[in-house]
């Protein structure tokens, strides 16, 4: 008896090749649950951004009469300042959390073996490595 | 049309023969045990069937070339490579999650349903469970996949006989069902003699037997001789002799039970002194010079 007319549903469900993207959505999502710090980290920073900006909004009258004393250079530089700082924050938070990326990338999974897990699921190898060329070259941007 | 067919496989790393032109037939329901000493070439054999490594010969599985055709063949082929290999970040609930998001195959109420049978929280990351749970874990999620074809390398390392003993237990009773295909090695061969259907030997990568399980129970008897027979067991030249308490043990290839129980005690072998004589007999042997 073959397995086809043991398990009728199972057959007519996917054509591996129809679902291509959804796969490698699945990636991406997988990418996500083994590295919690490519959204925890910049989330953590923005978040701390926003608490400070919003101590700073807070302060606002005070910011704005020391400033008019100044003049139209040191003015510009007072209003930017903020805005400056949290803008490298983000970037220097990327840049590490993307080096810590990298590192691991192409080796972890030979190093513990789970590569021999992955590949015993029905999925195109090269796409498995098409969301990690994606974050890198996000990182790098 | 044969599961797994391959003639003149071969394979070398360098100047060392993985795999010296192997010829293999494995029929459709069948559960073949590749047994052999380290080094003998059975991962080799295992990896060149799951498309994991390129190879010299021709093979067919599943009527597909491994190498060139692997990402359909996975939809049908499933594998345990060793117990330790699921990643060690996951959480239970994600391991299912996962397969059931790629593998067109996964029936995800079933693999709940062994997962449910064991302590397994579904919340716990895979580095928290104990070795056992994780194999549980594994073979919970490769039995829900409709797969015809199982190839197992060394499934139960490094696990205590409790598990290892459920393991082939929900095997042959919760996944084999006669149309699916099993291939598995091991170095605990005793546990596996109830389970195969075949028996295939490996040494320095060629095949140095095969043969059903109920030929292995009708061809190779083991015979305790009383004491002033040893002589008349011996010149039916027996493939092996070992001593038990002081007592000879010989190992007969083909002679009828009737005959040997003229001379005294015929039992059936285990593969287990049955692998010892074979490999003893092939190390006596000259080495071969490698090609």
């Amino acid at each position: 008896m073959s397995t086809a007319a043991l398990h009728p549903q199972t057959e007519l469900r996917v054509d591996p090749r129809q679902s291509a993207g959804k796969k490698f959505l699945w990636c991406v999502r997988r990418e996500f649950w083994e590295n919690r710090s490519l959204y925890i980290a910049p989330l953590a920073v923005a978040g701390v951004s926003l608490v400070s900006f919003f101590l700073w909004i807070s302060r606002l009258p005070g910011h704005l009469r020391s400033a008019l004393a100044l003049d139209v250079v040191h003015q510009h530089a007072v209003v930017d300042q903020p805005y400056e700082m949290v803008a490298g924050a983000m970037m220097l938070t990327g840049m590490l959390v993307g080096a810590f990326y990298s590192i691991d990338a192409l080796y972890g999974e030979r190093r513990d073996r789970s590569i021999l897990y992955w590949k015993s699921l029905p999925f195109p190898t090269s796409p498995l490595c098409f969301p990690r060329p994606a974050f890198l070259s996000s990182f790098c941007r | 049309m044969p599961v797994i067919e391959a003639r003149g496989l071969r394979k070398t790393f360098g100047a060392t023969v993985a795999l010296d032109g192997i010829d293999l037939r494995v029929e459709e329901g069948r559960i073949l045990g590749l047994i052999g000493p380290n080094g003998a070439g059975k991962t080799t054999a295992l990896n060149a069937i799951l498309g994991l490594t390129p190879y010299q010969g021709q093979l067919n599985v599943l009527g597909r070339d491994p190498w060139t055709a692997r990402d359909q063949l996975m939809c049908d082929v499933s594998f345990i490579a060793d117990v330790a290999v699921l990643p060690r970040w996951m959480r239970v609930s994600q391991a299912l999650d996962y397969v059931e998001g790629v593998h067109p195959h996964f029936d995800r109420a079933k693999a709940e349903g062994f997962l449910s049978k064991t302590g397994i929280a579904r919340a716990s990351r895979i580095r928290e469970l104990s070795k056992g749970m994780v194999t549980q874990l594994h073979l919970a999620l490769i039995m829900s996949v409709n797969a015809k074809l199982l190839v197992l390398d060394e499934p139960t390392l490094g696990l205590d006989i409790l598990f290892r003993k459920q393991f082939y237990d929900s095997l042959l009773n919760d996944y084999f069902d006669g149309s699916r295909t099993i291939v598995v090695t091991t170095h605990q061969v005793e546990e596996v003699q109830h389970v195969l259907t075949d028996l295939m030997f490996i040494d320095r990568g060629r095949i140095v037997l095969t043969c059903t399980m109920d030929e292995f129970e009708s061809r190779y008897l083991e015979l305790t001789p009383h004491p002033d027979q040893i002589a008349a067991a011996r010149a039916l030249k027996p493939i092996h002799e070992r001593q038990v308490f002081g007592r000879a043990v010989l190992l007969f290839d083909g002679i009828p039970r009737e005959q040997l129980a003229a001379l005294g005690e015929v039992r059936t072998t285990s593969i287990a002194d049955l692998f010892v004589a074979v490999m003893t007999a092939q190390h006596a042997a000259p080495e071969r010079t490698p090609a």
